[in-house]
C-alpha cells in the first residue's frame, strides 16, 4: 500500500469496546457509523 | 447464531443437547437442529447459568458419544468495568475435565467465524471490496482471528487493550487506532492512509520502519521489565 491509496475496505466491527462501553457510546463512534452509512451513496463504485 | 449456522452447514439434521440461554436453542431450532437429551450428536455449550443437573446430563451425553462443541472459548465475560461472569469456555472446561474429551470452540478467534463473516459481507456488499478488515479492541480474539483468516486487523485502544500490551503478542494488528473516530475522515474521503501513519503514533513523535517490517509496536517491548515466575514451589 502506498502513502495514500483509494481502496474499498469491507469492515467487520466488534461492538463492545469499539462502538460502546457499558451503556455509553465511545466518543466519535456515532459519527463513524454515520460516515459508513453515508459512504454507500458517496463512494465511487 | 454462528454455532447454529456451523452445525446446519457441516452436519444438517443433527441433534444437540444445549447448555445455555434461550437464544442459542431458538437459533438451533430455526435451523432444524432438534433437541435430544438422551443420545445427541453434539453437546452445545453456550452462555449463561447452568445447573449441576444439566451438567451431569451433558456429561452423560458425551459419555455416550456426543461431541463437545462450545459457542466461544471465553472463560469469562465483562459485565461492567469491575465485574465479570463465567463464560462458555469455563462451562466447557468443566465437561472437558469430567469426560476427558476435548471441546471444539467456535467464536472468535475461530477461523470459521471470520471466513463466514467475510463470505456474508461479500454476498451483501453493494460492490466488491479490495480488502476486508476486522476492527476490534482485543488482541487474542479480534486481531488474532483476523490475521489467521487473512484479513486486516485494526486494533482500537478504546476498549480492553493498552498500547504497551501490543508488543507482547506474536501476531500484530495491521493498524493501531485510538478509536474508530480515527477512521471517519478516511471513510468520508475514501482515501486510506498508510498503516504506519496510524494517528495513535502522531503525538509520540514516533516515525520509523518500513511497511512489511514487524509492526511499529516493536519499540514497546525493548526495555520493559517483566515479572519473573516463581523460582521454586
Amino acid at each position: 500500500m502506498s502513502e495514500s491509496t483509494r481502496m474499498k475496505l469491507g469492515y467487520l466491527i466488534d461492538m463492545d469496546g469499539v462502538i460502546y462501553r457499558e451503556n455509553t457510546l465511545i466518543p466519535g463512534a456515532g459519527e463513524f457509523v454515520a460516515a459508513l452509512r453515508l459512504s454507500i451513496f458517496t463512494l465511487p463504485r | 447464531m454462528n454455532t447454529a449456522d456451523f452445525l446446519a452447514e457441516t452436519h444438517p439434521n443433527c441433534t444437540s443437547f444445549v447448555l445455555g440461554e434461550g437464544g442459542l436453542l431458538t437459533a438451533l431450532n430455526e435451523r432444524k437442529i432438534a433437541n435430544d437429551a438422551i443420545n445427541p450428536s453434539y453437546v452445545v455449550v453456550g452462555e449463561g447459568a447452568v445447573s449441576m443437573e444439566k451438567l451431569a446430563k451433558a456429561h452423560e451425553c458425551v459419555e455416550r458419544g456426543a461431541r463437545l462443541l462450545a459457542t466461544n472459548p471465553d472463560n469469562w465475560c465483562p459485565v461492567s468495568r469491575d465485574k465479570t461472569r463465567p463464560g462458555a469456555g469455563s462451562t466447557a472446561a468443566f465437561l472437558e475435565a469430567s469426560t476427558g474429551r476435548r471441546c471444539y470452540y467456535l467464536g472468535k478467534p475461530n477461523g470459521y467465524m471470520f471466513q463466514r463473516a467475510k463470505r456474508k459481507l461479500a454476498d451483501h456488499a453493494l460492490w466488491k471490496t479490495d480488502e476486508v478488515v476486522m476492527i476490534g479492541d482485543t488482541m487474542e480474539t479480534d486481531i488474532r482471528g483476523a490475521i489467521e483468516a487473512g484479513l486486516g486487523g485494526f486494533l482500537v485502544l478504546s476498549g480492553s487493550t493498552q498500547l504497551e500490551m501490543i508488543g507482547d503478542y506474536v501476531y500484530q494488528p495491521t493498524r493501531v487506532l485510538q478509536s474508530v473516530a480515527d477512521l471517519t475522515e478516511e471513510i468520508q474521503t475514501g482515501i486510506v492512509s498508510d498503516r504506519l501513519n496510524s494517528p495513535v503514533f502522531d503525538h509520540g513523535g514516533f516515525h520509523s520502519g518500513k511497511p512489511g517490517q514487524r509492526h511499529q509496536t516493536d519499540f514497546l517491548s525493548y526495555h520493559k521489565p517483566r515479572p519473573r515466575p516463581a523460582m521454586t514451589k
